[in-house]
Formats: structure tokens, C-alpha cells, sequence
């Protein structure tokens, strides 16, 4: 089900001279219920315009913005602020009102029309949750800057809304914050009710927790795909050069309890890794990580050997990439032209693959 | 003149610890005219002004143009127009209101609602846009929003209120008129000590001055103390 | 090809010239104000009176004045302000002469009996004129035409206590109020005693003459009553038609008559006043010559002012003596 559409969205800023700036030009994607949808890009590309007019802190130029179909940019004030009151908006930098700890957490649930009776149990459990139990009668802007953070993210995720608007909110965070901002998120990813739209430049947090990546450049959108798709072969030059190549799968991490290697389980593959984190995790291997063999290599330290077909051959002028097809999944190589000539790889050629434990990133 | 600053200031001390009725009816007088005003202007203007702070509207501009005009409106003009309109001929000479503490309110109130009206359109439009934007994102109606920024600007708020006081319980041309300066009836601070300089009696008018500025620097210190506990 | 420059190339072009030009245009005006301030502060030509609202606002010093200043060619620079007011400049040395009427603080402004230098030397009675009551003319206080004045004061005193009239003071020290105040305690009042505290009663404006006029105009119950010299009420009468003259003086009494005093300051105590221009002002005031101009004075057919320099009654109690009359009549030549 589609909860939130944009449709030819266009935003020009006027300087006073007259002149016109374009911010976002025609802008369209549809977002699903339930999905997370990063939108990743240089500073400056107009990220934050975009989710500023998705939370109608700033209204386009042009286009519409659709939620359950109906066209939210052109409503009333009343029905402006019903609008708003199915999402949170965590912005890049954390500003808490003049007020205590408790009162800050509680507003969105006050001006909501709770009683204090009604919020107060689930607003202490939300103190307590964020760390700061002790402090709910504190002034919060005494706070320090990241107990002010664990602030925001509790004020904003305890209102608990259909769609969550995330600006760049681990930009800034210490590593404290951004594991129970993590927490948060995975939570809400779990329940696969709630939307999440968040906005990053750094593209492993986008790996990490998006569903789907829409790359924005210069106010336009370059591609809108799934994270293995756009890293392992992203249609243009921007994308290419910003996010870079990846090789990316998802699957399920277990450690083996006698060896206390760690295999993550990719559909009918088996990636060993170095890492320790178990579950279900994301699996990052950079394309240059990876070394290919005509025959199978002897006495090899990488754990990851595996046998496959070539798929493509790309020729990016000083380098090449290769597409190799491994029972159910898809790698990416980097090789030099030199390399490609001496293995003689074409399409359809059978090769090795392998590559270092240590090499492979865990998200 | 040295001299009858010295003795004023003597005679202010005397004058206040005597419990000298006059005096004490100047100083009731000043502060039921001066506050009363000041609250009715701040009850009418401060929700009003905010509220065009608050919002983007048409021919805000001219509103805005409109009201800094009237901000310095000649204290002595409006004395007169009000005059005018209560005297026995006037429109409302009917309510018998001339030269009486009601003329005065009526008086400083329309002086100080234009004053009244730009601090609070001021002070909405000086809270952080951010701040502002927080709160509209965590679900506040207008309304909702509407106070969370008159709580964030309580400063500038109270700082106006304290310009419109000051100004109403200095001004002496339009009380002069619409209330006539009657003993134990009308007579202000300011009023006073234009009649005791014109009755040559200069050591009360400087008596009266500095209970003026006294109270006015007490006023002062404790808003600025109260402002300073509540960051 | 000729350029023609506006004038604003030319300015920006000279910026510093027309910086000091402009320097020079304000500076020289302001300084020469200042000199001019100065140099009339100095001049011989130039005195300073202080006297009251009535003398000013009647139109009597605009009718005398000039003729003074054609006949010695001083300038007189008036100071309009209540009695109270002009003896204290007068105190101050801020002005040159005083004309008054409030023969009391008059006698005490050139009192030396206690050794002190005096402020003023050398008084001269000048003129005196009438005081009336004025009131709303359905009069509740019921005064009568023939009424003296011990039965009008009685009589407002007792529409005041019942509460049918209100009286409106000067209440500001003024000679007029120092007269109301006699005219209290002809009857055994002390106003502040009486109705103490009770502005609808009693009603002290703390303003001049025409302010207090004016809310006697405006009493909401139509039942003003105030004292006023006849003078400032004749410039009023046809602006105030619901105010009507209910008291004035009666043949054989004179309470409500209203003398004026002229008296230089000392010199002995400020030596910058004037003092010899002082003297050929009070020469001309008090000479054949002023006191026929002040006769002369009408409006509206009356006359306001009467001159009694010289003339010892009851009405002016006026001690002049004859060595105060012979010393004044060295500076009456000049003008008779």
C-alpha cells in the first residue's frame, strides 16, 4: 500500500536580486507503508528541503505530496496539523523546549490531548529507556548536548506516528546515542507497521537500515533502487563516484560455537566473517576485496572460496568490473584491465572468487 | 541647586516614612492608573500582536507599518482625542468620565496597546524558527504552538511590559488633560511635580522625582532578577 | 563630448570637501545661536519678568509691553507662570523683576528685617484688579446678585457639605489661590481641613486658571463653581456660555479685589541681574504715562486692570511711603 507520494515536486528558493534557485526539481517517488526509504546525498542536494515539505515545514513550488492519496500541501490549517500529527520529524541538530525533561518528553503526547494520567507511566518508561532516569525533573536545556539527544529521540519516538522523518539524525549523535537511536529504529523496522524516511550522506547507515535508497543530487533524483541493486550497479555517473560499489546481501549471522567463526547464511550461500554480530544482518564486501582465480586456489588463508560464472564484463576504461554469479547470489569484482586480459575472463567464464574473513563488513 | 537635590532627597525620606497621605495618594494613584492600563493593554494586545506575529498573512506589512507608526503616537495627541471624546459635549460626555482615573486608564491604554502590540509580534517573530518547527512537527495545533512561543519569549514579553509601564507612569501630557491633576483624585507622579515646580516648591518635585526613579529602579531590579532565576 | 554631472557624481567625487562644508554650515549656525544666546543673556537691552498667568493671558503685557520697549528700546522677555512660580525664579536670580499678586509673599520677598539680604528691593504697587465667582447658571448653591462676600462663601460652603455644588481650586499657590484661601477664612474654613480628601467636594486642579476654568465647564452635575480674576474669565466668557458670573464684588467691600506688586530682584544678591533697566521698567509701569495706559485697557468694553501706584487705601494696604514715591519718581521722568 502506498502511504506517501510525491509527485513532481519542484522548489525554488528567490533571492532578492530576482534570481532563482533550484532546490528540488521535479521530484517523484512513492513510499510504502511499513518501508524504510533513505534518501542519500551530498550536502546540499536538498535532503532537508525535501523532508522539510514532507513535514510541511516548508511548502514546494510546484508538485503534490499524497498521503493515503490525499494531497496534504494544500490543506487547512486544522487538517495541516492532523497531517503532522501522523509523523515525527527528528531534525539534524537536538532543540529541546524550555522545560523539564518529563514536559519535553510528554508534549507530543500532551498536545495530542493525553492526560497527564494517561502518559505519565509511558513517559518515565521512556526516560528510563533513553538513560536519563534521575533527571525528568531537570530543566532539559541544562542538559548536556547528548543528554539533550537522548532528549529528542525520546520525545520523538514516543508518540509513536505513522511515518518518522529522520534529518541526517546520526550526523551529530555519539556513539551512545546512535545505539539507542538504532535501537528505536530496528523496533519500529520490526513491527513493519510504522513508515521511516531518513536522509544520510553516510552510505553504510543507508545500507544498514534501508529498505530502499532514492540518490539524490543537485535537487534532482538520480535512482531509486534497493541497496545490493544501487551499489553493485548503479545506473549513473553520480551514483557511481558518491555512493560507490558494493557488494551487498542480507542474511542470517550465527557463530559456530566450536570454531567460533561467525557464517552468515545468504539464501544458499555461506559468508564467514570476523565480525561477532548475530542475526540477521547486512553483508558488505567491497568489490576490490575480492580476488579472482581461473583454477581453484591451493592454500589460501580467506575463508570465502567460492566457485562461479561470469555474468558481465563492464569496462570502465582503467578498470574493470565483473558480475560473477554464485548459486543465488550476485558478486561484483574490481580488477584491473591487465588482470582481466592474463584470466582471459569473458562472459560465461567460470572462475574462483575469494576473499578475506576480515574483509567482510557486518551491518 | 545642589542644595534642594540634597533636601528633596531628605524630604523624600521624610515624606515616605511619614506616611504623608498626599504622597502616598500620588503614588496609588500613579500605579493604579499606570498598571491597570498597562494589564488591559497587555490582556487585549499581547494575543493579538503575537498572533500576527505568529502568522504570514496579507497586508501584514501595512499591519505591521501600521502599528510602529502608532507606537509613537504623541502621548499629549492622544490626551487630547480622548479628551475630546469624554468631554461634557464629546461623544461619550454622556458617562461622566472626564477628569477621573477611568479617563487616565483609558488614556494610557490606548497609548500602550500599539506598544503592546509590537513587542508581541516582535517576540513571536524573534523565537528560533527551529524551536517553532519542533513544536508544529510534535503535533501542536496553532494554538498549542501559539503558547509554547509566548512561554519561549516570556522575556521580551515581560521587558515590553515593563516599557509600557514605565512609559505610562512617566508620561504626564495626556494624564494632565484627561485627568486634570485633582488632588487626591487624579494626581500622578508626573502631574505633581509639574505643579510643585510651578509653585516654586522644587524640594517636593525633587522628592516626588526620586520616589519615581526609586520605584521604577526597584521594579527593574526585581523583573531583571526574576528573569535571570527563570533561565 | 561634454559629461554633465548630476550633482551626486560631484558630491561622491568631494566627499571630504562637502563633509567639512557641512561641518562648517551646521557648526557655525548652532555656534553662532549659542553666541547670540549669550551675548542676549549679557544685553542690557534684554529683561526678564516673571509674572502671573492673568497679567499675561488678559492681554495686558502684549498691549504695555511695546510701548516700553519703542520709548527705551529694552526688550521684555515674559515668563507666563503661576505667583508661586515667579517668586521662586524671582528667588533664584533666574529673572530680573517680578510682578505679582500676592501681597504676603511679597511683603516677605523684600523683608530684611531679619538681617538677611532681601530678594527684591524697593516694591511698587502697580494696579490691581477683581476677582468674581463663576458657576453653572442654574446655580444650586443659590447665590444672589447682592450676596456680600461672607454670605457667598457661606453659601457655597453649604451646597459643597450638601453636596449640590462643587468648588474647583487653583489648588498650585498661585495669587488666585492665595485670594481663595483668604476668602475661606473670612468664613473660618481651612479647605484642606474641611474636605480633606474629598476631590468630588472640594476640587483642586493643581493647573492654571484656564485648566481649572475649563473643568469647572465640564462638572458632570453642572454644578461647578470657581474663582476667577475677571480679566482671564472675560477671555473665556463666550467659549464657557453654561458659565455665569453668581459673585463679584459689592459697593463698600473689597475682598475680591486684587492688587499687583511690581519688585526688582536685589542686586546686592545677584549682581548679574539687570537692575538699571529694571528700574526704568518700573518708572514706566508706575509713571502718568503706564498708569494711564492701564486705565486704558479694555476688552469687551470693560476694563480689567485699575493703576494705584501712589494711592494708599484699604484696598492695595498699600504702605508706600513717600521716600519709596520719591524714589521711584526719578525714573517717572523719563516717560511723563
Amino acid at each position: 500500500m502506498v502511504l506517501l507520494e510525491v509527485k513532481n515536486l519542484t522548489k525554488d528558493y528567490y533571492k532578492k536580486d530576482g534570481g532563482v534557485i533550484p532546490v528540488l526539481s521535479d521530484i517523484n517517488f512513492s513510499i510504502r507503508k511499513g518501508e524504510t526509504f533513505a534518501i542519500i546525498g551530498p550536502n546540499g542536494s536538498g535532503k532537508t528541503t525535501l523532508l522539510r515539505i514532507l513535514g510541511l515545514l516548508e511548502s514546494p513550488t510546484q508538485g503534490e505530496v499524497q498521503y493515503r492519496g490525499r494531497d496534504v500541501i494544500n490543506l487547512s490549517r486544522k487538517h495541516k496539523t492532523q497531517y503532522r500529527r501522523e509523523l515525527s520529524f527528528v531534525r539534524q541538530k537536538p532543540l529541546v523546549r524550555d522545560a523539564s525533561v518529563f514536559d519535553n518528553i510528554a508534549f507530543g503526547l500532551k498536545v495530542r490531548g493525553l492526560k497527564l494520567k494517561q502518559y505519565k507511566n509511558s513517559v518515565e518508561d521512556m526516560i528510563k529507556r533513553v538513560g536519563l532516569s534521575g533527571m525528568k525533573n531537570k530543566s532539559a536545556r541544562s542538559l548536556s548536548g547528548g543528554e539533550m539527544q537522548r532528549v529528542v529521540i525520546a520525545m520523538n519516538f514516543i508518540i509513536t506516528p505513522e511515518i518518522y522523518l529522520l534529518d541526517e539524525v546520526s550526523a551529530n549523535l555519539d556513539p551512545v546515542n546512535v545505539k539507542i537511536l538504532d535501537n528505536f529504529i530496528n523496533e519500529i523496522k520490526q513491527d513493519k507497521q510504522k513508515t521511516i524516511v531518513l536522509s544520510t550522506h553516510d552510505r553504510y547507515e543507508a545500507i544498514r537500515l534501508a529498505d530502499r535508497i532514492a540518490v539524490l543530487n543537485e535537487g534532482t533524483i538520480k535512482q531509486i533502487n534497493t541497496p545490493s541493486l544501487i551499489f553493485q550497479s548503479p545506473k549513473d555517473e553520480f551514483t557511481a563516484q558518491f555512493v560507490g560499489y558494493e557488494n551487498i546481501f542480507g542474511g542470517v549471522a550465527s557463530i559456530d560455537l566450536k570454531t567460533h567463526l561467525n557464517h552468515v547464511k545468504i539464501n544458499d550461500l555461506v559468508i564467514t566473517t570476523s565480525s561477532q554480530k548475530e542475526g540477521k544482518v547486512k553483508v558488505c564486501i567491497h568489490p576490490e576485496s575480492i580476488i579472482i582465480a581461473k583454477n581453484a586456489p591451493q592454500n589460501v588463508s580467506s575463508l570465502n572460496l567460492f566457485k562461479g560464472k561470469v555474468e558481465e564484463v563492464r569496462d570502465l576504461g582503467n578498470l574493470i568490473h565483473v558480475v560473477i554469479r554464485t548459486n543465488s547470489e550476485k558478486f561484483l569484482v574490481s580488477i584491473t584491465k591487465l588482470s582481466q586480459q592474463k584470466l582471459e575472463i569473458k562472459n560465461g567464464s567460470e572462475v574462483y572468487i575469494n576473499f578475506k574473513a576480515t574483509d567482510v563488513k557486518i551491518l | 541647586m545642589s542644595n534642594e537635590i540634597i533636601d528633596g532627597f531628605f524630604q523624600a525620606i521624610y515624606l515616605i516614612f511619614t506616611f504623608d497621605p498626599e504622597v502616598w495618594s500620588v503614588i496609588a494613584v500613579s500605579f493604579r492608573v499606570s498598571l491597570t492600563s498597562t494589564f488591559l493593554a497587555t490582556l487585549v494586545a499581547l494575543p493579538i500582536g503575537s498572533f500576527i506575529g505568529l502568522r504570514e498573512f496579507r497586508g501584514k506589512r501595512f499591519i505591521s507599518n501600521l502599528i510602529n507608526t502608532f507606537m509613537g503616537f504623541p502621548p499629549v495627541v492622544m490626551g487630547l482625542i480622548v479628551f475630546l471624546l469624554l468631554s461634557s459635549s464629546g461623544l461619550f460626555g454622556f458617562l461622566g468620565l472626564l477628569y477621573s482615573t477611568t479617563a487616565m486608564i483609558i488614556a494610557q491604554f490606548l497609548l500602550a496597546v500599539p506598544i503592546i502590540l509590537g513587542t508581541g509580534k516582535a517576540a513571536i517573530e524573534s523565537v528560533e524558527p527551529a524551536l517553532k518547527e519542533t513544536v508544529l512537527s510534535l503535533g501542536a495545533n496553532e494554538r498549542q504552538l501559539w503558547w509554547e512561543l509566548i512561554k519561549d519569549s516570556k522575556k521580551s514579553i515581560i521587558a515590553g511590559f515593563l516599557v509600557t509601564f514605565g512609559q505610562a507612569i512617566s508620561e504626564v501630557g495626556a494624564v494632565m488633560i484627561v485627568g486634570g491633576n485633582i488632588r487626591w483624585s487624579t494626581r500622578t507622579f508626573t502631574t505633581s511635580i509639574v505643579l510643585q515646580t510651578r509653585m516654586g516648591e522644587f524640594g517636593m518635585a525633587i522628592a516626588l522625582g526620586i520616589i519615581l526613579i526609586t520605584i521604577a529602579f526597584i521594579l527593574n531590579y526585581g523583573m531583571t532578577r526574576l528573569q535571570g532565576s527563570g533561565k | 563630448m561634454s559629461e554633465r554631472k548630476t550633482i551626486k557624481t560631484i558630491v561622491s567625487e568631494h566627499k571630504v570637501a562637502f563633509l567639512i562644508i557641512l561641518i562648517l554650515i551646521i557648526g557655525g549656525s548652532v555656534g553662532t545661536y549659542f553666541i547670540f544666546d549669550l551675548l542676549s543673556a549679557r544685553n542690557p537691552s534684554r529683561i526678564t519678568l516673571a509674572t502671573t498667568t492673568s497679567t499675561y493671558d488678559s492681554g495686558l503685557l502684549d498691549y504695555l509691553l511695546p510701548e516700553f520697549t519703542k520709548k527705551t528700546g529694552i526688550e521684555v522677555s515674559v515668563l507666563s507662570v503661576g505667583t508661586g512660580e515667579a517668586i521662586a525664579y524671582g528667588k533664584s536670580g533666574d529673572v530680573d523683576v517680578i510682578l505679582v499678586h500676592s501681597r504676603p509673599r511679597e511683603d516677605a520677598f523684600v523683608n530684611d528685617s531679619d538681617g538677611q539680604t532681601p530678594y527684591g528691593v524697593h516694591r511698587a504697587c502697580v494696579m490691581y484688579n477683581d476677582f468674581i465667582v463663576v458657576g453653572h447658571e442654574n446655580n444650586p448653591a443659590g447665590l444672589l446678585p447682592n450676596d456680600n462676600i461672607t454670605i457667598v462663601m457661606t453659601k457655597l460652603k453649604n451646597g459643597i457639605n450638601t453636596g449640590n455644588s462643587t468648588f474647583y481650586s487653583r489648588g498650585d499657590g498661585s495669587g488666585t489661590y492665595s485670594k481663595e484661601i483668604s476668602l475661606w477664612a473670612a468664613i473660618g474654613i481651612t479647605p484642606d481641613i474641611e474636605w480633606f480628601g474629598e476631590p468630588d467636594k472640594y476640587t483642586e486642579s493643581g493647573q492654571g486658571m484656564a485648566a481649572t476654568l475649563l473643568m469647572t465647564y465640564q462638572d458632570a452635575n453642572n454644578q461647578g463653581y470657581t474663582l476667577i480674576d475677571r480679566g482671564t474669565w472675560l477671555s473665556f466668557n463666550d467659549t464657557y456660555t453654561t458659565l455665569k458670573i453668581l459673585a463679584e464684588s459689592v459697593e463698600g467691600e473689597d475682598y475680591l479685589l486684587n492688587p499687583y506688586g511690581v519688585i526688582p530682584i536685589n542686586p546686592d544678591l545677584y549682581p548679574h541681574v539687570k537692575y538699571n533697566s529694571v528700574l526704568r521698567f518700573v518708572g514706566f509701569l508706575t509713571s502718568n504715562y503706564g498708569q494711564n495706559l492701564i486705565n486704558d485697557y479694555t476688552k469687551n468694553g470693560e476694563t480689567l486692570f485699575h493703576a494705584d501706584f501712589g494711592v494708599c487705601n484699604i484696598t492695595t494696604n498699600c504702605p508706600t511711603t513717600e521716600e519709596e514715591i520719591a524714589f521711584w519718581t526719578n525714573y517717572q521722568q523719563e516717560f511723563d
